[in-house]
């Protein structure tokens, strides 16, 4: 893992504050939310458990996530305003500036006041992002205007469902909600610390989530599975992905998708990724 | 595939039984034969959100979708304990000098 020293520019191996939430690069599989092994967590809970265990600490009771799911429920609807705002963005237009723009009129409409309410704007962030995405979406490429407000019992399948129209099956909404506990959180990366900065002026948390979504839109930071993608889609068979990456190697050609800033011999949530892609073929 | 829906049997069908996922096994071994670079948490997201038929531009925000939790996390816990955020940096740029008049620059 990162038992060499990280040294260099961009504050690399620098301590710049302290965290109860996310070990990366420590002891046992290399990376922990709130002491929990993040390979046990894809194996044992909901991502709405982990969204939980960030927010407030401690895993859910039966009846804790029971009262948090229905609340994330009933928060998917978007008020007529930002409707209007998302149609207005053409097509062509990044799906990370949507997102940013959506971010930050949601902020207009539903201003934090007191930071006393920032759990309740962190849950409707939360269940409405796959509404604003898909409302944008659906309408800029298909021409329709879908009712966000759906019964999935997750996130995940939300997503899924407002993307294809029709409920999803339990194995896309299990690899749906594996990814979102793999991506959940990671220590002091770019757009965290942008949030923190942020935080730290005592601004209020749209502007925060705004900002944190600026710096994951960069190619170093998100865009990665994206990238990927553009490089394995044409490759036609495994030996053809040979020899295509011998030759990007012999051009020193940039390969997205394989390196950390942080972990040095493996990434934990590699292995996990790979088992629901196998079993989704 | 283990669905019986239509939709996705077409999904299958489409993208060609296991040509994506094939493809990235065999990135992830010859990248650490070559390299000894390990493949990252987005390299096999990549044919795994391709199986369910999200189009690759709408990866990245699933990214936001989750990490949502983790950053409004650091949120509250920045507030919890804080301070403004405001290192120095080593200057790198000219000695103290004299404004030129606009006539001389």
């Amino acid at each position: 893992m990162a038992e060499k020293a990280l040294s260099g520019a961009g504050l690399r191996g620098q301590v710049a504050g302290e965290t109860a939430l996310c070990t990366v690069g420590k002891s046992g599989s290399g990376l922990t939310y709130r002491g929990y092994d993040i390979k046990e967590l894809a194996d044992k809970v909901s991502f709405e458990e982990v969204a939980y265990l960030l927010a407030h600490g401690e895993l859910p009771t039966q009846s804790e996530l029971s009262d948090y799911k229905t609340r994330l429920k009933s928060l998917r609807g978007l008020p007529q305003e930002l409707k209007d705002v998302l149609e207005r963005i053409p097509a062509e237009a990044h799906p990370m500036d949507v997102l940013r723009t959506g971010c930050s009129f949601l902020g207009n409409l539903e201003t934090e006041e007191s930071f006393d309410d920032a759990d309740r704007h962190i849950e409707r962030m939360l269940a409405v992002f796959p509404s604003i995405m898909l409302y944008w979406y659906r309408y800029s490429h298909d021409g329709v205007r879908i009712e966000t407000e759906t019964n999935d019992d997750s996130i995940g399948a939300h997503f899924l469902h407002l993307l294809h129209d029709k409920a999803p099956t339990e194995l896309h909404s299990a690899v749906m909600n594996t990814s979102l506990i793999l991506y959940a959180e990671h220590e002091f990366n770019a757009s965290t610390f942008t949030a923190r900065v942020c935080a730290s002026t005592l601004s209020d948390i749209h502007s925060c989530v705004t900002g944190a979504i600026g710096s994951l839109r960069g190619p170093l930071h998100g865009g990665a599975n994206e990238a990927a993608m553009d490089l394995i889609e044409n490759m036609e068979s495994a030996d053809d992905a040979e020899s295509t990456l011998v030759g990007m190697l012999e051009r020193k050609d940039k390969i997205m998708g394989f390196g950390h800033a942080i972990y040095r011999e493996f990434d934990p949530r590699n292995d996990i990724i790979k088992a629901w892609s196998e079993k989704i073929v | 595939m283990t669905s019986s829906k239509p939709g996705q049997k077409k999904l299958s069908e489409e993208f060609g039984d296991s040509r994506l996922y094939d493809v990235s096994v065999r990135c992830e071994e010859v990248m650490w034969r070559e390299k000894k670079l390990f493949p990252n948490a987005d390299f096999f997201h990549a044919s795994a959100y391709h199986y369910m038929g999200i189009p690759t531009k709408l990866f990245t925000p699933i990214f936001v979708m989750s990490r949502v939790s983790g950053w409004t996390a650091h949120v509250k816990e920045q507030r919890a304990n804080n301070r403004i955020i405001r290192p120095s940096a080593d200057y790198t740029g000219p000695e103290p000098r004299p404004v030129p008049a606009l006539s001389e620059r």
